[in-house]
């Protein structure tokens, strides 16, 4: 505490309306008067304006303020406005206080204004109670190392490597799958344009593959993450794949004499793939992975004739994992998603009858590089359906599976059934809908011509069952109509399930690892929903694409390019500020317990030598350590116990 | 020069913290050389401290009916120095638990309805006897106290300690540390799956107690008894009370606990999953504390009544 004595003007904002349209504002400037310390009590219209600001700094300079109070909205908005002001006039910013008068007080009792008067003037009484408490700290500068590191090579992984890779800084793509692409290599084509998906991939995929500032880790996953925002020290496994990723000519001699055969992944369990194989046919890196869950045993005694049939000697079946360590000024995850798991969803009959498929699965069909090279054929009678249909929301808008919409599954099942349409203009395409939702630019349009031009049906209504027909090998699907308010009966050969968009089951693990937070839709959290999309709570991570939520090609793109250049700004500075709010340990009261150490969410505690020690770049000043610690030995430095303790007092002075 | 007097007043209590004294052992010989022993029950036969007034003046135990009272005041007046000695006087003690219940329950149970008793007439004694009061309370409810031993009881090195700095005219204070500071046990990390009762599963030597899943209370405890009970592999049970830094020991342990459990990876721990875990709540984290903490007493004994009927049936 500083020994000065605190001389606290107040400042009372009235949001326009917003906040004198509730709250009588007069009375509030006399009640703030008459509290201890306070020599300045005044209000005005917009108090972030500069007239505002202006004001503030004349009282401050006229009449000696050492501490500012500002009664207005969320400090959330407008701290960093009034710490600049205090920074202005020569005053520690941190000598300042807001208390919420709007979104506390006028917002939420509109109709109470008695109430809200009250209210009021205890949150000013606490806010002046606090910064008569407060300390001045120092903003602090940590070097950032001058690379990034980009997890998950997916369209998004792949868009934020390439923009800060050609800004001419490192970066190091990890990704787990054998080469890059994700699930957008999967697509043949995108809505709302109809663009080949691989023609529009592939060129970005193969600059990664090139890039000279772009080293790629595939195969690969991260397993450790320890330091802070510009220096975070990062384990990446290295999986063998058991074949010499630069010898290999990707020639196919193995593939010949492989004796195995593995339903294809990357054709949704459609086609056949060997167990040495190469993921797709334009896959970077162009190599062979041996995968050995499903290979005959590596030794010359239970099988070996891959090794054998190569020319090149690329295959290596003593290669062991590696663990590399890299330092890493920022990280960007950028992992994605899974499809929802269809056999979840028992009335559907996916697993039960061949002809229920999945939206990944049909979209495999369509490819002209897919297992039927583009054809539409029925799996149980390998001929072309006469009708096909669609059943949407499956997973998703279901409060027993994911309450959210996945915001793809529209889209894809109308561009689908337009590729139908258009190859076979005698297959009939039904599309069972809950509601449409086209939102995006130019997907309206998409859907009008759908509809109008290529004589795609549309029944309003969520499917409750789909069977095997009685009398037929059909398929039925059950409906209400919700536009005739009765039940219809479809008779399909192909249904196919418009599976929603789920986080993918290594993310919790992953956030764990990362220290980040997720939302309760099982997606990473981001820092603020609206103006922070691609920021984390933890400095210096960022996040990107579907890891983030339901997202299309699009927006995955446009949030992974904010992310490189989010992470670009950081990296380029070479320095970040850090928040001084980090908490510090009053080691005559430490005992060294390690109870803030478990507690701690971003891993910024330690104990070391019997004393809980702080990584000030790391901690973020939240205090559940001070809530943990049993004996207040840990305090963050902006909300300290005393500051705490003299908003209670008074708070309950009046009630004594 | 005259020597320093001392004299010891045993209010509600066990007589434990007067054995400590005794269990100075040949320290004794030296402490009684230097000062003078005028008054303490349990070795001498006086009625009361005497009335020229004593140097040092050691109160153990609290306040549970009028007469402790007066002997608690008759020692203030008659001492220059007085040392609260022991859990019970500095903090309630076990027999603090009694504030659970109001005073007409305690003598309802004790009178009427326990099993040994043959009270056809129900009578409730009230003469001769000095009358109870409400609560029990710990001595500064009521006087001022200049020093604080703790302890259940104090350990005699600490009680030598105290002795010695106050004859050389030094101020006592104990490290602001907690048990843990002198706990030999190793901490790895704080992750409790669940909590076991003592006693009901093996103990790992070696390792915290706390980190295997039983209630010590070490971490917000007072430090100053070189963690005798977890070095033993008990867990700490808080005799010593809170450090001075802390308000109240049973939130601060409780705050603790919670922010340690980890039920299900991912998962935000259930905090009725871990009350279930912990059969006697006041018993636990205020075992000596609670007739000092925030709470104090019941004030509706119904509550406690509606647990019982819940926990039988």
């Amino acid at each position: 505490m500083s020994t000065e004595q605190p001389k606290i003007g107040v400042f009372i904002c009235h949001c326009g309306s917003n906040i004198a349209g509730v709250i009588d504002i007069p009375k509030l400037v006399e009640y703030a008067a008459t509290l201890p310390h306070v020599i300045v009590a005044e209000d005005y219209r917009y108090m972030c304006s500069d007239p505002g600001q202006d004001l503030i700094k004349e009282r401050a300079r006229e009449k000696g303020l050492n501490r500012v109070v500002v009664a207005a909205c969320s400090p959330t908005l407008h701290e960093p406005t009034f710490r600049r002001v205090l920074e202005n006039v020569g005053l520690n910013p941190f000598f300042f206080d807001m208390s919420n008068i709007r979104e506390h007080c006028s917002w939420v009792h509109t109709h109470e204004e008695e109430a809200a008067l009250e209210k009021a003037k205890d949150l000013v009484k606490m806010a002046v109670a606090r910064a008569a408490e407060l300390e001045p700290l120092e903003q602090k500068e940590v070097d950032v190392k001058a690379n990034v590191l980009v997890v998950g090579a997916g369209i998004s992984g792949i868009q934020a490597a390439l923009d800060i890779a050609d800004a001419g800084y490192k970066v190091y793509l990890v990704e787990k799958e054998a080469s890059i692409g994700g699930h957008m290599a999967q697509l043949d084509k995108t809505f709302p344009t109809l663009d080949c998906s691989s023609c529009i991939l592939t060129p970005k995929m193969s600059l990664v593959g090139q890039h000279p500032n772009i080293e790629l880790l595939t195969y690969s996953e991260v397993r450790e993450v320890e330091g802070f925002v510009g220096n975070f020290k990062v384990k990446v496994e290295k999986k063998p794949k058991y074949v010499i990723e630069d010898k290999c000519t990707a020639c196919a001699d193995c593939l010949e004499v492989c004796p195995v055969n593995v339903p294809d992944e990357f054709n949704s369990g459609l086609g056949w793939r060997k167990a040495i194989y190469i993921p797709f046919a334009q896959a970077v890196p162009n190599a062979y992975v041996l995968d050995t869950d499903h290979c005959l045993g590596m030794t010359p005694i239970a099988c070996g004739k891959c090794k054998d049939a190569c020319e090149a000697e690329a295959i290596n079946y003593e290669m062991k994992p590696e663990i590399l360590e890299l330092d890493i000024g920022a990280i960007i995850v950028a992992t994605g998603f899974e499809l929802f798991d269809a056999m979840k969803q028992l009335e559907y009959g996916y697993g039960k009858y061949p002809d229920v498929m999945t939206n990944l699965e049909m979209e495999r069909m369509l490819s002209a590089a897919g297992p039927t090279e583009g054809k539409i054929l029925r799996p149980s009678t390998m001929k072309k359906p006469k009708h096909v249909a669609y059943i949407q929301c499956v997973g998703s808008r279901n409060e027993r599976y994911n309450a959210y919409c996945s915001r793809v599954c529209c889209m894809a099942a109308l561009k689908q059934a337009r590729q139908i349409r258009e190859k076979y203009p005698d297959i009939q395409v039904t599309i069972f809908y809950i509601d449409m939702r086209a939102f995006g630019k130019g997907y309206e349009e998409f859907y009008e011509t759908t509809a109008r031009e290529h004589g795609v049906t549309f029944v309003r209504g969520r499917v409750s069952e789909v069977r095997g027909s009685f009398d037929s090998d059909k398929i039925v699907v059950r409906a209400e109509d919700t536009f005739l308010a009765q039940p219809v009966e479809a008779e399909a050969d192909i249904v196919v399930l418009s599976c929603g968009i789920e986080a993918p089951k290594g993310l919790p693990d992953l956030a764990r690892v990362l220290g980040l937070q997720r939302s309760a839709d099982g997606f990473l959290l981001e820092a603020h929903p609206k103006l922070r999309p691609v920021e984390t709570n933890t400095d210096g991570i960022f996040i990107a694409g579907a890891a983030q939520g339901p997202k299309d090609i699009p927006d995955s793109v446009a949030q992974a390019k904010g992310a490189a250049a989010s992470a670009l700004g950081m990296v380029v500075a070479g320095h970040v500020k850090v928040q001084p709010y980090a908490a510090v340990v009053n080691e005559d009261l430490c005992a060294g317990c390690g109870i803030c150490e478990a507690s701690c969410p971003y891993d910024a505690v330690k104990v070391v030598d019997d004393r809980a020690q702080v990584t000030e770049a790391q901690c973020k000043g939240c205090g559940t350590c001070a809530a943990a610690c049993p004996n207040q030995a840990i305090a963050p430095q902006h909300f300290t116990m005393e500051q705490i303790i003299a908003q209670l007092d008074a708070l309950f002075q009046e009630a004594k | 020069m005259t020597k320093p007097s001392l004299a010891v007043e045993t209010l509600s209590i066990c007589s434990g913290c007067e054995i400590a004294i005794l269990d100075l052992h040949l320290a004794l010989a030296d402490v009684l050389d230097a000062i003078d022993l005028k008054y303490i029950q349990v070795l001498m036969d006086h009625r009361e401290p005497p009335k020229e007034g004593v140097t040092v003046g050691f109160v153990s135990g609290g306040v549970r009916n009028e007469e402790h009272l007066h002997r608690l005041k008759m020692l203030r007046e008659r001492s220059q120095i007085l040392v609260a000695f022991g859990a019970c006087s500095a903090f309630g003690g076990v027999p603090g638990l009694a504030n659970l219940h109001t005073k007409d329950e305690l003598m309802e149970e004790v009178y009427i309805n326990t099993k040994s008793t043959v009270n056809p007439k129900k009578i409730i004694p009230n003469r001769i006897v000095p009358p109870m009061l409400e609560e029990l309370h710990p001595v500064d409810d009521f006087v001022k106290i200049d020093y604080v031993l703790p302890g259940c009881p104090p350990p005699p090195k600490l009680i030598a300690e105290l002795v010695t700095s106050l004859l050389e005219g030094k101020e006592f204070k104990l490290e602001e540390k907690t048990v843990c500071d002198q706990c030999p046990l190793i901490k790895e990390e704080k992750a409790v799956t669940e909590f076991k009762r003592w006693g009901t599963d093996e103990v790992f030597t070696e390792r915290c107690l706390l980190e295997q899943g039983y209630q010590c209370l070490g971490p917000s405890t007072q430090s100053g008894c070189e963690a005798r009970c977890p070095t033993a592999l008990s867990p700490c049970r808080g005799c010593f009370g809170p450090t001075a830094k802390v308000e109240d020991q049973a939130s601060q342990m409780i705050g603790a606990i919670g922010s340690i459990v980890i039920q299900e990876p991912t998962k935000a721990p259930d905090p009725e999953q871990i009350v279930k875990e912990i059969p006697d709540l006041v018993g636990t984290y205020l075992r000596f504390t609670f007739a000092h903490s925030t709470f104090k007493k019941a004030v509706h004994s119904n509550v406690v009544k509606t647990k019982k009927a819940e926990a039988k049936t």
